[in-house]
């Protein structure tokens, strides 16, 4: 199902429009209708309780007044026999008392007296003549004073009035108060008026009955009273007793008939007069009363009921109220309101919303057709635009600007597009264009078919190639139109080789159109200058669906290359040598290559962006490496760098590949308890990889160390002999021992000594110093080994007197090939130190031994001293073995070897008490190093120490 | 009253000229150890207003004395000056955390080192 925009954006606003005012009207009928039920309910009860009060308060005067009347004539206060004080009193009480109709006295001597207000200005006052016996009338002013008899009516007797059911008798009988309608004929006997009258006994001090007192109303007056009781001029309301008889109305009907036939008149009995409220003429009151009486049955608690009901057409209110002043009444008070003068505004409320959802709807369809239009005007042009475009047309309409942002940004965005395409359309066209003219000048022939074979283009190779150049006027290009299976034929095409045409199922242009691609070069064309072979590839271009739409064929004359192959098998076998020749090199290459890596002292490692390692070399190579475990744990150690290290290497591996510069990082860890130290190099290689070098640098640093150590022990033992110097000599040059010469002697020798120890350490350090660094050339010679001894013993013959020690000599007859003055210079210290170390009275010894293989090796003198046997260190030529051996101190086993390091003596304070420098064995070491010789000490602690040297023996 | 400084130093010509020097020019008494366990002999044996202390010493270095000088409750709060040879950068501050009033390297001025340790001791000169 299709919808138009504007349909799709009006409908749905509209229904959405309607249901909402539907819905908002409803509801706002529904609220006003529960407002009025309320109002109505509240403003009946307001109202009926008012009534139900004022009447209370009504009805209650006239039992007020005639108790106080009753209970004055029986405390004495008024003689209820003066009937001219009566008459002034009723006349007072009546002018005090507005509500009330009338009072009246009668007595048991039948005298009676009656004052009625029958018109708001005026009374009339009734007596019984006790002569005559009548009742005599006569109208007053509010004053009593009369101004008018009225009639005479004879025969009256209080006692029995009216005759069918007398008060008086009732009074009498009773002995108590009660009400009871009566009728009145204060307006006289053809105007007879319904009251209801209370009435009480009169009883004196001794409690005997005296007559009948009596308080009444007239029912048209209550009537109006409740005319007056009525808040405004709205509904009814009315009273009637329990069998539904009207007692007062508000509608101004009398309660009473107005009139009766004469028997009735007679009678005066006052149920004659009334009448059931069913029976009303006014219609409400009619329908209502039966209403409320049926409602006042179902009335379970005290208070009234609310009910509604419809008359004439209307709805109505209704309260029913009992009604009972001194529990002596038994009536109903009828409150009847119309629903219509509630719901006035309701109507118009309704009627408004209405009005404004018709209003809303009509505007709501407009906007929404407005808008719809004002969407979809933009949105059609670019339709007719895309039209123009679609069809081809040159010129493309103008698209309408719309203010609708989004409209707005649509348009803009198709104008642009529409731009670009016609931009990218006209340079299509330019590249059509410029690909007909490629395709024309490419060396090979393309033609393009249909699916029915037929082609579509072919180039000028192709054309020159399948004869189709226009030589002899007729239209050559007839032949394009040519399907699939007159192909063959058409263009003379033949299996290669052969007469046979080429099979149309076969033609690489069929079965291109088939799907499938082709490449082969069995097939000729035949020309009029003879057989041409051709190299066919076909291609199929499928549509979107996968299905064929053109085959696209190149071909070309391959006669040469046919004649290429030709010469090409005899050079087939030279190109086989050749190509051995060069993955020969290559191998070689490879081999080289790889052997350069090998001979790197260093791992290398090819690594990703994240610095993990891709590839590593040298593992099995590198220095220190030896069994499959050591290379394991060398691959483990390499790819598994504690955290901060593998971190570092990431950085700097990033840093090296976006930089393109080379990057360093050294680190120091401990892995499975050995300490590493190493150097990386990083090398950027690719994008995303590396070259990593990692050098072991353990040995780099510990010399670095021992350099440092060095220059801080040089320090210390040059500056100690200068801080001796140079405080001797300042003291000196203070003069503060001028006048003490042997103290300032003793400074001076102390400068000097410590100058000549200043001198033997200088010397010491460059003599060491040239030794390692290769600057003295030993030049060396065939020597005696005696001789060398001699010296040696010669050059401390003087020290060795001076110290009292004794020295032997074991010479040698053998050559060695040496240079005397060094290794004199090492006999020299040997023997210094040998003397220096021993006691007076000590003797030391100084041997020469020649070693050949065949004799015993030097056996060491102290094996207790768990030294290790020199045995290992056996040269492999003949040598001479030289040894010096002392009675001293000894030395302790843990320094056997290190006293050969610089200022490495076995007591700090020999360099001070023997006058050493710390330096003296350390250059024998590297003289004998340097003759290729090996020096090693044995010693036991406390009985002396042997320092042996070897020399390699000079062959005569 | 006069300062009493005790030098420690097993070089005798060192320590005879920075006696002489604190003498003479200081105006101090001083009394001289040849070795590490003398000089802590005798730095137990009375009060000391300063120490003169040398790190290079066979059998006992400077370091081992200075240590048992700060563990005794009698010697801890005399002060110690560091006499030595030793002035690597890294030496002086390996010095500087070891809880010492100063140290005067070698070699030093020996009509000026009363006023070095005058100033490291906050004394009048």
């Amino acid at each position: 199902m299709k919808f138009s925009l504007r349909t799709l954006l009006v409908l749905p606003f509209l229904l959405q429009v309607v249901g909402l005012t539907s819905l908002v009207g409803y509801l706002s009928y529904r609220s006003g209708q529960r407002a009025v039920d309320t109002l109505a309910n509240r403003l009946m009860v307001e109202n009926s309780s008012r009534i139900d009060q004022s009447l209370e308060r009504y009805f209650q005067t006239p039992i007020t007044i005639t108790e106080a009347h009753q209970t004055a004539i029986r405390l004495g206060i008024l003689d209820w026999q003066n009937q001219a004080l009566f008459n002034t009193y009723f006349v007072e009480q009546l002018a005090a008392n507005p509500d009330i109709s009338g009072l009246m006295i009668a007595t048991e001597d039948r005298d009676f007296l009656a004052v009625g207000r029958d018109q708001p200005n005026q009374l009339v006052i009734r007596s019984r003549n006790p002569q005559t016996g009548a009742q005599e009338s006569y109208i007053a002013d509010l004053k009593g004073n009369p101004l008018s008899q009225q009639e005479v009516r004879t025969n009256f007797d209080p006692h029995f009035t009216p005759p069918a059911d007398p008060w008086y008798q009732a009074v009498k009988a009773n002995q108590s108060g009660f009400w009871q309608p009566t009728v009145s004929w204060v307006r006289g006997s053809n105007q007879p008026l319904l009251m209801m009258a209370y009435f009480l006994p009169i009883v004196d001090g001794q409690g005997q009955f005296r007559g009948v007192l009596s308080s009444s109303l007239f029912l048209d007056q209550t009537g109006e009273f409740l005319r007056q009781l009525q808040a405004d001029d709205v509904g009814q309301s009315f009273i009637i007793d329990g069998q539904g008889h009207l007692i007062a109305t508000s509608t101004r009907e009398q309660p009473f008939r107005p009139s009766l036939s004469p028997s009735s008149l007679k009678s005066l009995n006052p149920q004659d007069w009334r009448f059931l409220a069913q029976e009303s003429q006014d219609p409400i009151t009619r329908i209502a009363a039966p209403l409320a009486l049926e409602q006042l049955q179902k009335l379970t608690e005290p208070g009234g009921k609310i009910f509604q009901f419809q008359a004439l057409g209307q709805r109505y209110f209704a309260q029913v109220m009992p009604f009972s002043a001194e529990s002596q009444l038994n009536w109903v008070t009828v409150v009847v309101m119309p629903a219509s003068d509630f719901m006035v505004d309701i109507y118009a409320n309704i009627l408004r919303t209405v009005l404004l959802c018709a209003l809303a709807l009509g505007g709501s369809i407009g906007l929404g057709i407005w808008t719809a239009e004002y969407i979809t005007k933009p949105i059609f042009s670019l339709n007719r635009a895309t039209q123009a475009l679609t069809d081809g047309r040159a010129v493309v309409p103008p698209t309408q600007p719309s203010h609708i942002v989004e409209v707005e940004a649509l348009r803009l965005g198709f104008d642009q597009m529409v731009a670009q395409l016609v931009t990218s359309f006209r340079a299509l066209g330019e590249r059509e264009k410029t690909l007909r003219t490629f395709l024309n000048g490419v060396p090979v022939a393309i033609s393009v078919h249909n699916r029915a074979g037929q082609i579509l283009f072919l180039n000028q190779k192709g054309k020159d190639l399948l004869d189709l150049t226009q030589t002899d006027g007729k239209d050559p290009t007839a032949k394009l139109s040519t399907t699939s299976d007159q192909i063959a034929e058409t263009f003379q095409l033949y299996v290669a080789g052969t007469d046979q045409l080429y099979p149309t199922d076969q033609l690489p242009v069929v079965r291109g159109l088939r799907g499938e691609t082709i490449s082969l070069d069995n097939l000729e064309v035949k020309t009029e200058t003879g057989r041409v072979p051709l190299e066919v590839h076909t291609i199929p271009v499928l549509d979107g669906n996968g299905q064929v739409m053109y085959a696209i064929n190149t071909f070309q004359d391959i006669s040469e290359r046919r004649q290429a192959e030709r010469l090409q098998n005899n050079y087939e076998l030279e190109l086989v040598q050749r190509v051995a020749e060069q993955t020969a090199s290559l191998t070689q290459s490879e081999a080289t290559k790889q052997a350069l890596i090998n001979a790197m002292p260093d791992l290398l490692m090819r690594v990703g962006r994240e610095g993990v390692p891709l590839e590593i070399y040298n593992l099995d190579t590198v220095a220190g490496s030896g069994s499959l475990t050591q290379s394991v744990d060398r691959y483990y150690r390499l790819t598994h760098l504690p955290g901060p290290i593998a971190r570092e290497r990431r950085r700097c591996v990033q840093l090296a590949l976006a930089t393109r510069t080379l990057q360093r990082q050294e680190y120091e860890f401990t892995h499975n308890g050995q300490f590493y130290c190493e150097e990386a190099r990083i090398i950027p290689v690719t994008q995303d990889e590396a070259l990593v070098v990692v050098r072991d640098i353990s040995e780099r640093r510990q010399i670095n160390r021992l350099k440092d150590e060095f220059i801080a022990i040089v320090s210390h033992e040059l500056r100690t002999p200068l801080t001796a110097i140079r405080g001797s000599l300042g003291i000196l040059e203070s003069g503060v021992l001028q006048d003490r010469p042997y103290k300032a002697k003793h400074m001076l020798q102390m400068a000097l000594s410590n100058t000549e120890r200043l001198i033997r350490l200088v010397n010491d350090i460059l003599d060491l110093e040239r030794l390692e660094s290769g600057q003295v050339v030993l030049t060396k010679e065939s020597c005696h080994v005696e001789d060398l001894l001699r010296l040696a013993l010669n050059s401390v013959d003087a020290i060795a007197l001076a110290a009292q020690v004794t020295l032997h000599i074991q010479p040698l007859e053998a050559l060695v090939w040496a240079t005397p003055d060094s290794i004199v210079q090492v006999l020299t210290n040997l023997l210094g130190n040998a003397i220096k170390f021993s006691l007076p009275g000590g003797q030391v010894w100084l041997r020469a031994k020649l070693w050949e293989g065949q004799t015993s090796w030097p056996q060491a003198r102290y094996p207790e001293a768990g030294r290790p046997s020199v045995q290992g260190a056996r040269p492999l030529v003949p040598c001479v073995v030289f040894s010096v051996k002392d009675q001293g101190r000894g030395i302790p086993e843990d320094r056997l070897e290190a006293i050969f390091d610089r200022f490495q003596q076995v007591d700090v304070s020999d360099s001070r008490q023997k006058g050493g420098t710390g330096l003296g064995l350390a250059i024998c070491k590297s003289i004998v190093t340097e003759h290729s010789g090996e020096i090693w000490v044995e010693s036991q602690v406390g009985e002396g120490s042997v320092f042996y040297f070897t020399l390699p023996v000079k062959k005569l | 009253m006069s300062k009493r400084l005790l030098v420690i130093d097993d070089e005798l010509d060192i320590r005879e000229v920075v006696c002489l020097s604190l003498e003479e020019f200081g105006g101090w008494q001083t009394e001289g150890a040849g070795s590490g366990q003398e000089g802590l002999k005798q730095a137990k044996s009375a009060p000391w207003d300063a120490i003169l202390l040398d790190i290079s010493m066979p059998d006992m270095d400077g370091f081992a004395v200075l240590n048992q000088l700060q563990a005794n409750p009698e010697t801890r709060s005399m002060p110690v000056i560091l006499l030595t040879a030793k002035t690597l950068p890294s030496d002086l501050g390996h010095f500087t955390q070891m809880g010492v009033a100063g140290v005067i390297p070698k070699p030093f001025d020996p009509l000026k080192v009363w006023q070095q340790v005058a100033v490291l001791l906050g004394w009048p000169h």
